[in-house]
């Protein structure tokens, strides 16, 4: 009788941890990074991976076979950083996009054969700074870059994923970017890869 | 040709026009119009940074066990598992059953429960010419009797840093400084197609000291770097090993998620004080 009682607990569990280890758990790095790069700390990361991973099989029995597993996990990852950790999370500071975009324009190449366009100037930068660069933008638009940029996903899914128009994910990863090279410009100015950019008069 | 958005650049760039034309409509203003040829420039450039120079960091090993440890051992499995459990233990005929295999269970989980690690002798279980213990003293010998020079020489902890990340190291590296060690060079090796971190510092009386550091996912799932389960527990609960043999003091410690072996000509209580500390 133990032995069969035995054989029922394990294929009923076995198999629920069998298919939710085939299909979760290899997407466990790519939903690590987004987690570092959503809170900017290794901590708050394992923590916020390990609380969607928990979450993830509870729920497993929710997940329709067939669908996209890691949309999901990531979903869940994101609803779970919004009523966990977005609110423990230092935001950085409130942007003012128009500064930027002044800012942007100024150290815009005027034309395409620009010093400031070759890759080779900001090559030199470090991991740490481009996380850094990528850490101080507003959530929305941090997302907008980890998913495309990093995660590889189309208009479509992030559109899903964040919930918002096609078009608004397009405007947010073109402001982002700009965000973004500002940025970038600054740290290479800063460490004399190219020179500072002029005051706006 | 209608006034084009400048964010219609990035949908280029990311492959998301599928229309024939309104492609072809945006190659041409990128041709023909500096404005949007520069926006495409710079966007192109931030998209291939942020892909290639972002390392791929692998989750924690400790963190990816205690998932994994917690996936199988949770008791909150899905409802449909729920239901056949409550039906089992109603049941009268089962319930004495399940309950003393509960009770089995718990016995064996128990006696089987392994028990804290003291602070042993780890050294005699580092063992092969993979092991990072014995890699670590190998290449130490090898720096002292000028066998092994750095492949660059600087004491600008950031320039380590950038040759480590320039060199394909894929883990993100530390390199700590020390107001009585100055920084003297580094070196990045390869074994089966992986690359690792090694830099050195120097006291004011010449004694070296040499820092082999490897993101702790090499020693679980890499499987090109051993060191015993043991001395990873040892160091996963905070602690700092200290080995002292033939004038060398060897030490293992954690940080972050790197596990780092320096070895020291040094003197050892110096080493210990300054790199333990980390």
């Amino acid at each position: 009788m133990f032995a069969f009682l035995f054989a029922i607990f394990k294929s009923d569990e076995q198999k629920l941890n069998e298919e939710f280890e085939r299909e979760a758990v290899p997407h466990m790095d790519a939903l690590y990074n987004f987690a570092l790069k959503m809170t900017g700390d290794s901590d708050d990361a394992s923590d916020l991976i390990q609380e969607t991973y928990l979450k993830a099989f509870r729920f497993w029995d929710k997940f329709e076979k067939g669908t996209n597993c890691k949309a999901w996990l990531f979903r869940i990852m994101k609803n779970t950083y919004i009523n966990t950790y977005r609110k423990n999370t230092k935001e950085p500071d409130k942007v003012d996009y128009e500064e930027i975009e002044n800012f942007y324009e100024n150290i815009k190449p005027s034309s395409t054969d620009s010093a400031h366009l070759e890759k080779d100037i900001y090559d030199n930068l470090l991991d740490d700074e481009l996380s850094s660069a990528i850490s101080s933008l507003p959530e929305d638009f941090r997302t907008v870059v980890i998913l495309c940029d990093i995660e590889g996903y189309t208009y479509d899914e992030i559109a899903d994923f964040v919930d918002v128009p096609v078009g608004t994910v397009r405007s947010r990863l073109h402001r982002a970017r700009k965000m973004l090279f500002t940025k970038l410009h600054s740290y290479a100015s800063d460490k004399g890869y190219v020179t500072k950019a002029k005051a706006k008069k | 040709m209608m006034d084009m958005k400048l964010d219609m650049i990035d949908a280029y760039i990311d492959g998301e026009i599928t229309d024939k034309s309104l492609e072809q409509e945006i190659l041409s203003k990128i041709n023909n119009d500096n404005n949007f040829a520069i926006e495409y420039r710079v966007h192109s450039l931030v998209k291939n940074l942020v892909k290639e120079k972002l390392v791929f960091k692998q989750t924690p090993a400790k963190v990816r066990a205690k998932i994994l440890k917690s996936i199988g051992s949770t008791t909150k499995v899905p409802s449909q598992s729920n239901s056949f459990l409550s039906d089992i233990f109603e049941k009268p005929s089962f319930s004495f059953a399940t309950a003393f295999v509960v009770i089995l269970a718990i016995v064996l989980i128990i006696i089987n429960r392994p028990g804290v690690i003291e602070n042993k002798d780890f050294a005699i279980e580092q063992l092969g010419n993979d092991n990072m213990f014995v890699q670590a003293k190998n290449n130490f010998n090898s720096i002292i009797t000028g066998k092994l020079t750095p492949q660059l020489t600087s004491k600008n902890a950031d320039e380590i840093k950038n040759f480590f990340n320039n060199n394909g190291v894929k883990y993100s590296t530390l390199v700590p400084s020390f107001s009585d060690w100055v920084l003297v060079g580094a070196v990045v090796s390869e074994d089966k197609g992986e690359k690792f971190a090694h830099h050195v510092y120097a006291d004011k009386n010449g004694k070296l000291a040499y820092l082999f550091q490897v993101d702790e996912s090499y020693l679980y799932n890499h499987k090109i770097i051993s060191l015993s389960d043991d001395l990873i527990k040892y160091l996963d609960d905070g602690n700092c090993y200290t080995y002292i043999s033939d004038g060398s003091v060897t030490l293992f410690t954690k940080l972050d998620n790197n596990i780092c072996a320096i070895v020291s000509n040094g003197n050892p209580k110096e080493v210990e004080n300054t790199f333990c500390s980390l």
